[in-house]
């Protein structure tokens, strides 16, 4: 066989015929081991996706076991990246219309798979140049989205971890019969084994305080704290109205997908706020950082992304007892006046 | 720096007279073109190594497409490098062809069992390695498919991830929920060579609980390498230093639902059993490795600890299973990898018909693990605390006697001020006769 017959077969064996397909690669060579930021990326996929006109979306994971992290995370190592991957991979889960989930850990598959959907014209999403250069920027935007929304009217949203949706509505039914579910993230990195951007972190008595009174005014409500185990503070625990997965030896597809199916979320911006963000649960966002507002497409003080519903609500300042009472009331009561299927988890039901 | 001060030279012995200004001038010109060739030369590497990450460089579709795209723009006769790279690349596809190097592919089609899909999932790449008659830590690609009715029910699914991501053989994991997407995209996660396989294998793999169980007890010879991960080995021990320090551990698993949990009125007649150790073996604690349904409705004794409820993650299970002083349960993948790791221990069946095939009584695994007992009929707790006492009569125990309190430490302490032991009186050397 002559170089150019090797080289025309090379080629002929990478194309796939497979027009209804997007591929998303994620590589953690250069991308973030980050809820928030991995979230927003598969939104991203969809939306590039439905402009595709791409009923499909295959994932295709990317991890050198040598080198498993960018040089901004260099707590990752070789010695310790399974626990970080770990601890990250049911969010690849939620991405919506996902046919097939490929955890490469050999570059050479993960390069065969990247050439193939390149030469066989597929969709796929980071570009080639992004890819050659491992090069992502960050933070990400919304402004795709946003286009999309002005465009359509909707944006895709996340789905419930795949293959959890059925034991979220179990647990909740068979734990929480009659109550109403909401999710709370009350950021607590400072308590995590590798603290990051801790100015974000929430002021925690105010959530016990804001907490011991909903157990009063509200005992029909239980609140869902969710997060790394480490971050749950002793005094969570204590508080009858609060159940806490990570206790229960659940992890993120747990919550994820108890978050897919609750009444409401409340929590700081963070990982768990975008995947509320993208999703039909009313929720209020608390103390976003003014930086990001460019890059979300919003003035410091708006109260709603330009895709979001009445009951989704943003704040950018640090909570106080009396605003997160206020706040509270206010998406609970729109859960109460309006019809049933502007509650999230009434919605899914309805659908089902 | 250099450049300036060999100019500066050159200047100086041109006034000194020692050089014409000719050869003084040359000498200048020729300083100051190497030093542009240097800058011309840092600027190119760097302009280069722009498109050529240095991680990606072992990757040969990379350099292809590197070269690919540097094509229009490369202007520093590079373009026979072009040409190799791209013939390697071709030969590199071929050895592909022509060896096994790249995959073997293991299918679990249907719903998946937590209680025997871990089990196996654990096991797969060996059992598959060993049945394809290859080397124990042969790279193994891992392709499991979902069917429909079952896609919406698979709340373990991160749990296989997290068990495959420890086989060291362990090379690709997919997850397909659709059957002919799965099929069309199958050629590119495999060798040409294997494609013939396929069809095969896609029938073998539909094996039945027994024999697949049958194989894993079958491969004592040749144990499947589970990882040992520094961090949530060091999260383990950090766990036992601050909690129960000096205490004799025993890793006890129970056989577990399709959502990978255990409901508490499962645990419950074990804790009899807990107790009634404990009083006999005063520096034991159970850790309780499986997740427990409904674990805060009782208060736990403090001897055992239900570890999923703090914190631990599966991954850190598992490598609490692989460091425990004893282990006691079913063989599901913490059996496994405790049995893989010679904990001495009692190794209950997972499956009960399994257990009724074999004749014996009792399997000893005495070439592995000295003290390894694997009962194969469910047995009496008489007959539990009964073997677990041989244990631990076998091992080595640091101190069987239970540790003092507080106030008799003290009193003991007084009573020593109080009644110093007499000291013995040595006789008085006699003089010997002269």
């Amino acid at each position: 066989m002559g170089l150019l017959a090797g080289y025309r077969a090379f080629v002929s064996a990478l194309k796939i015929p497979d027009p209804d397909s997007f591929t998303f690669f994620y590589h953690f060579g250069y991308q973030h081991y980050a809820l928030g930021d991995l979230l927003t990326m598969e939104v991203q996929t969809a939306v590039r996706a439905a402009e595709a006109q791409c009923q499909y979306i295959d994932v295709v994971i990317g991890l050198d076991p040598g080198k498993p992290a960018s040089q901004l995370q260099g707590f990752i190592t070789p010695l310790n990246h399974r626990s970080y991957l770990d601890n990250l991979f049911p969010a690849f889960l939620c991405m919506p219309n996902l046919r097939s989930l490929r955890l490469v850990r050999d570059r050479l598959s993960y390069s065969y798979l990247y050439a193939s959907r390149a030469l066989s014209k597929i969709p796929y999403w980071p570009s080639l140049k992004n890819e050659l250069k491992m090069h992502q920027e960050y933070p990400l935007g919304h402004h795709e989205i946003n286009a999309y929304y002005e465009k359509h009217g909707a944006i895709p949203k996340l789905a419930a971890p795949r293959g959890y949706e059925m034991w979220a509505s179990r647990f909740i039914e068979q734990h929480f019969s009659g109550k109403k579910v909401v999710v709370i993230n009350p950021r607590q990195s400072s308590l995590a084994s590798v603290p990051t951007v801790t100015y974000r972190d929430a002021e925690l008595d105010t959530w016990i305080n804001f907490l011991s009174t909903m157990s009063i005014k509200h005992p029909d409500v239980m609140f869902v704290p969710v997060g790394g185990y480490a971050e749950q503070d002793q005094r969570l625990l204590l508080c009858k109205n609060v159940f806490i997965p990570r206790c229960n030896g659940q992890n993120l597809a747990h919550e994820l997908a108890l978050l897919h199916n609750a009444d409401m979320f409340i929590g700081t911006s963070s990982g768990f706020a975008t995947y509320a963000t993208f999703t039909d649960i009313p929720y209020g966002i608390l103390n976003i950082e003014h930086m990001f507002a460019g890059w979300v497409g919003l003035s410091v003080g708006d109260r709603h992304y330009p895709f979001g519903k009445p009951n989704q609500i943003l704040t950018w300042e640090s909570e106080t007892y009396e605003s997160l009472v206020e706040l509270f009331d206010e998406i609970y009561e729109s859960l109460n006046t309006k019809s049933p299927q502007h509650s999230g988890r009434a919605a899914k039901l309805s659908n089902a | 720096m250099s450049g300036a001060l060999s100019r500066l030279y050159v200047r100086s012995l041109n006034r000194s007279g020692l050089i014409s200004t000719s050869i003084a001038i040359s000498m200048e010109v020729a300083l100051l073109s190497k030093h542009i060739f240097l800058l011309f030369a840092r600027t190119a590497k760097r302009w280069l190594t722009r498109y050529q990450p240095i991680d990606w460089m072992d990757s040969e579709v990379h350099r292809f497409a590197v070269f690919l795209l540097n094509m229009g723009t490369n202007r520093f006769g590079l373009r026979h490098r072009f040409f190799n790279l791209a013939g390697s690349s071709i030969l590199k596809y071929r050895e592909l062809q022509c060896t096994d190097k790249l995959m073997h592919v293991a299918t679990l089609e249907g719903g998946l069992d937590q209680g025997t899909a871990l089990n196996f999932f654990s096991f797969m790449t060996h059992i598959f390695a060993h049945n394809l008659e290859l080397p124990p830590h042969q790279p193994v690609n891992v392709s499991i498919r979902i069917a429909a009715n079952a896609a919406r029910d698979t709340a373990h699914l991160t749990d296989l991830a997290s068990l495959y991501l420890l086989c060291t053989n362990g090379n690709n994991l997919e997850f397909h929920w659709d059957d002919a997407a799965a099929d069309a995209q199958l050629p590119l996660s495999m060798s040409a060579h294997e494609r013939h396989r396929w069809a095969a294998h896609r029938n073998a793999y539909a094996l039945n609980t027994r024999a697949l169980q049958q194989t894993s007890f079958d491969l004592q010879r040749t144990p499947p390498s589970i990882e040992k991960p520094l961090d949530t080995r060091k999260h383990y021990n950090d766990y036992i230093k601050s909690s129960v320090p000096g205490s004799v551990i025993i890793g006890v698993s129970l056989k577990e639902g399709t959502d990978g949990t255990i409901p508490l009125d499962d645990v419950a007649p074990w804790l009899d059993f807990f107790r009634t150790v404990k009083s006999n073996h005063p520096h034991v604690v159970f850790i309780l490795l499986n997740r427990v349904d409904g674990w805060e409705k009782i208060v736990w004794p403090e001897y055992v600890r239900p570890i999923r409820s703090h914190g631990f993650t599966l991954m850190q299970s598992i490598a609490a299973a692989q460091n425990t002083d004893i282990f006691m349960g079913v063989v599901d993948s913490f059996g496994l990898v405790a049995y893989q790791s010679r904990v001495p221990g009692i190794y209950l069946p997972l499956e009960r018909e399994l257990c009724e095939a074999e004749a014996s009584d009792e399997i000893q695994f005495q070439e592995t693990a000295p003290h390894c007992y694997a009962p194969v009929t469910m047995p009496s707790t008489a007959s539990l605390k009964f073997q677990l006492d041989r244990i631990l009569a076998a091992i080595h125990l640091p101190n069987e006697s239970a540790p003092l309190s507080f106030d008799d430490y003290i009193a003991s302490k007084v009573t020593k001020k109080a009644k110093p032991p007499a000291r013995s009186v040595k006789p008085r050397a006699t003089k010997k006769p002269k």
